[in-house]
């Protein structure tokens, strides 16, 4: 394998991908929002031409929503994406979509990522026919070279063939095929094989490491599965909620885990030797829900290694009594559940949590009882004070550290358990990689689109009013109207469209910051577009008795 | 063109016992009128419109003799010839009305169901609201409405059977579409590079339009029974224009009372046979597309007999 080079292909700055929770379009109109996931968040990554980076993570970390980013896929809500210079953001859809070229992608699951109602030669085909590939035989030709690099052969055989006629690996073979036959430089490759056979998972990998060999490729591979990562990738990068917790090269990783969850995954690998029983755990507990992310650190309800500083909250105390709970008898459990009474407001996070319903002492009595059996849990460091309040106590934790990417030997690391080491060259480096610059002013969030929606939103409001006045003059001057149904429909459309306006600014004005000011402008330009439709309309109703006898011809000429 | 023939033999191949039964007998039945009306002039011994043959008068409601089949009407017209050339009328009119359908209605529902947002809400809104009118008289408002500017034409009548018609196929090429947007093949697509439109022509069409035809028919059965409703009440086509059972039907209502049965009773059937035949297809055809009432032939399986040693 060709050393990666140093020169950066593909450069990842503080990107963000947040997804809005749907709520209502009345919460939307007010400004609540339903909560947002962010399934990317924060960011900073840099490809080096030629290299292999494995995003690993376990489901929900926010892997696929990266990868779809780098294609557009998934928009930015923040930080941008270069791509040799240029940065996606700043492309219009038909630009980026003639970059896609360059940037190509292969999914998991094969069966679903082929058109069913397509054969191989077009399924493959219209990836250069999109870009403006008319000839057939021109299409047909490079088709039967790229199935051939991919082995498909005799590829007679298969030109013809519907998807459903081809086996998993076959079809991983044709969407790689179409992912290489319009000659990108970037391949994204989201779990390629765990749709796979076991028996042709180490091929297509083979391939895959063949086909970047003879096209020069560069890899970002997308996975669960620690394994195939370490004979695939060059560098990987851990992913836990959206963040990286952990990036370095492989061989560091693999030899010298740092981050827990690095360790927790490593540890969940299956050993193909049966004689070496190593305890094989996942890290213990669910990947919390990414709607509303633990506090600090994100991984510390699962950390084994946490520390006071991590984070505690409400919701950690509502999972260690319940856990203490576990191991009560039923009675014990009653009298016990009497004294503390309802959890769930834990679930709302908050670093101070009450709790308790039969009075403040028999509440600490029972803290103590449950510290006593856990004495060890790093919780308890992180509670500041317990102090009376009513028939219970508040329990005040400390303000938890979410720690940042920092450089631990030859890797990055964030945990606060890797205090920053910067050294020389790698001060530089680090640097580049480190987060957060200062974030950016609303002002930014006003995009090109805020401001034409805007503009055609007001004219189309607005002109027919002004059309109206032209009207209005001429039936002064003249004693006639002339004109009514010109303005009907003039009305009629001008109000469509600038009600279209307003409510595409309301829903999504603004840019990335939704700023609260383009709100209004959405509801007065589409207010503006509803009174221009009524009153279209209206004249409309108005002018309708005209076509009848009964109305003064003078008024209806 | 072996594919093509495999497709169309699809609906067979996939179907067992009563469902393939009901397609063939559907389709046969379907066939006969379908004959009917292409060679109309040749199968019927008189026109549509004709009272007379070589300078003689036809008898004013004749029975059933040689000369007349099905004997005459008080118009003078042959009854034999009218329900031949009624089939043509039939035919045309709902060919017509489907094709109307499906040329609006697929495009509104696949723009409707991929874009979704504001557009989406108001046609569907639109698109329920005249679903929920009911059918027969919206197409007695449509057809008043068109036959004022089209005249009494087959156009006029397929066009107001469409109008009642599109909302189902918009609203159902309209869900598939919402549905499969989300597909896996379509973010491919998208990758690749692929605009909107072409996602939509060569990505998601094919897909949608899978339960089309199974609409086609099973509406086509019941344009059949509207159209024949619209001539009862006098509406749409008049006797002189074409022949159309439904019109005549409204003729022979004053002959019964008379004893003379033979009016009523010929185009009456023509319209039960040809809805029968055109549900039974529509019925088949579900069978077969629709998978969740699909059964699939089971093939018994044949063990070798295990060898003796
Ligand atoms: N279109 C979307 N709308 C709303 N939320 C989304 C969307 N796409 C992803 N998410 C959320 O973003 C988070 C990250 O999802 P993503 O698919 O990137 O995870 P992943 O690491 O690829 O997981 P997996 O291993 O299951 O593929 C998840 O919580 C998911 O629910
Ligand atoms: S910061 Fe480190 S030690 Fe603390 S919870 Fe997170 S991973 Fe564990
Ligand atoms: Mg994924």
């Amino acid at each position: 394998m060709a050393w990666p080079s140093t020169e950066p292909i593909v450069d990842i700055r503080d990107l963000s991908v947040h997804y809005g929770l749907r709520g209502g379009s009345l919460a939307r109109l007010i400004g609540s929002d339903a909560g947002t996931v962010k399934a990317v968040d924060g960011i900073n990554l840099t490809l080096r031409r030629g290299e292999v980076v494995g995003l690993v993570g376990e489901s929900g970390s926010g892997k696929s929503t990266l990868g779809r980013a780098l294609l557009g896929l998934a928009p930015a809500t923040e930080g941008s994406i270069e791509f040799e210079g240029q940065d996606l953001a700043d492309l219009s859809g038909r630009r980026l979509r003639a970059l896609r070229r360059d940037i190509q992608m292969v999914f998991q699951d094969p069966s679903a990522a082929l058109n069913p109602a397509m054969t191989v030669e077009e399924a493959v085909g219209d990836a250069l026919r999109v870009h403006g590939m008319r000839s057939a035989s021109e299409r047909r030709t490079k088709v039967i070279d790229a199935l051939e690099r991919v082995g498909l052969s005799p590829v007679e055989l298969f030109l013809e063939k519907y998807p459903r006629d081809l086996s998993g690996g076959q079809k991983q073979r044709v969407v790689l095929a179409r992912a290489i036959i319009t000659g990108p430089s970037v391949l994204v490759a989201d779990e390629p094989i765990s749709m796979l056979d076991m028996s042709v998972r180490a091929k297509i990998l083979q391939l895959m490491l063949d086909l970047k060999q003879d096209l020069g490729l560069t890899y970002v591979y997308i996975t669960h599965d620690l394994a195939s990562a370490k004979f695939f990738c060059d560098r990987i990068a851990i992913m836990y909620l959206g963040r990286v917790v952990e990036i370095g090269p492989t061989e560091e990783i693999f030899a010298n885990p740092r981050h827990p969850y690095t360790k927790a995954l490593l540890r969940a690998i299956p050993d193909p030797d049966p004689g070496r029983q190593l305890p094989r755990d996942l890290p213990r507990g669910e990947v919390p829900d990414a709607a509303s992310p633990p506090f600090g650190c994100a991984f510390h309800p699962r950390c084994n290694e946490a520390t006071p500083i991590c984070g505690w909250e409400s919701r950690d105390l509502r999972a260690l009594i319940e856990g203490h709970w576990t191991r009560r008898s039923a009675e014990e459990y009653a009298g016990e559940r009497s004294i503390v009474g309802d959890l769930d407001h834990l679930d709302k996070p908050t670093t101070g949590a009450t709790i308790g319903s039969a009075g403040s002492a028999e509440t600490r009595v029972f803290l103590d009882r449950v510290r006593a059996e856990k004495p060890d849990e790093p919780i308890w460091g992180g509670i500041d004070a317990i102090n009376d309040v009513g028939s219970g106590v508040r329990v005040q934790f400390r303000e938890g550290v979410d720690p940042a990417l920092r450089r631990a030997g030859e890797v990055q690391v964030a945990c606060v358990l890797y205090p920053d080491e910067p050294t020389g060259v790698e001060a530089a480096e680090s640097d580049r990689d480190r987060p957060p610059p200062p974030p950016e002013p609303v002002s930014a969030g006003i995009n090109r689109r805020t401001v034409g929606l805007t503009v055609v939103g007001l004219i189309a409001a607005l002109l027919p009013f002004v059309a109206f006045a032209g009207i209005t003059r001429e039936f002064v001057q003249n004693g006639v109207l002339t004109s009514y149904s010109r303005i009907n429909v003039l009305g009629i459309l001008g109000g469509v469209v600038a009600f279209g306006c307003g409510w595409a600014l309301l829903t999504k004005g603004g840019g990335a910051e939704r700023a609260p000011w383009w709100k209004a402008v959405g509801v007065v330009v589409a207010l503006l577009g509803v009174l221009q439709f009524l009153h279209g309309s209206s004249l409309l109703v108005a002018v309708s008795p005209c076509q009848s006898e009964r109305v003064d011809s003078t008024w209806c000429r | 063109m072996r594919k093509v023939l495999r497709a169309m033999a699809k609906p067979f191949t996939d179907t067992t016992g009563t469902a393939r039964w009901m397609l063939v007998a559907g389709i046969v039945i379907t066939a006969i009128f379908v004959i009917c009306a292409i060679f109309a002039p040749l199968l019927a011994p008189y026109g549509f419109a004709q009272a007379s043959a070589e300078g003689v008068r036809f008898p004013k409601a004749g029975p059933p003799s040689g000369d007349h089949l099905f004997g005459t009407d008080r118009l003078f017209f042959d009854v034999f010839s009218r329900t031949i050339w009624g089939a043509r009328t039939a035919i045309q009119v709902v060919l017509l009305s489907i094709l109307i359908c499906v040329v609006v209605g697929v495009p509104l529902g696949l723009v409707s169901g991929y874009y979704g947002g504001w557009f989406d809400r108001i046609l569907l809104l639109v698109m329920d609201a005249l679903f929920a009118f009911p059918s027969f008289l919206l197409a007695i408002v449509f057809s008043f409405l068109l036959t004022d500017i089209l005249g009494g034409s087959v156009l006029a009548v397929a066009l107001s059977l469409s109008a009642i018609y599109i909302p189902q196929y918009y609203r159902v090429v309209r869900n598939t579409t919402v549905s499969a947007k989300e597909a896996t093949y379509v973010e491919a697509a998208r990758a690749i590079g692929a605009s909107d439109f072409v996602i939509m022509r060569r990505y998601l069409f094919q897909n949608v339009v899978q339960s089309v035809p199974v609409i086609g028919t099973l509406n086509a059965a019941d344009a059949i029974l509207t159209l024949a409703g619209l001539g009862f009440l006098g509406l749409g086509i008049q006797s002189t224009d074409a022949a159309e059972w439904g019109h005549d039907l409204n003729r022979a209502l004053e002959d019964a009372g008379s004893g003379v049965w033979w009016t009523g009773l010929y185009p009456g059937l023509a319209i039960v046979l040809l809805v029968t035949g055109l549900t039974l297809v529509g019925e088949g055809l579900n069978e077969t597309i629709n998978p969740t009432l699909r059964v699939r032939r089971l093939l018994p399986v044949h063990m070798p007999a295990r060898e003796e040693r």
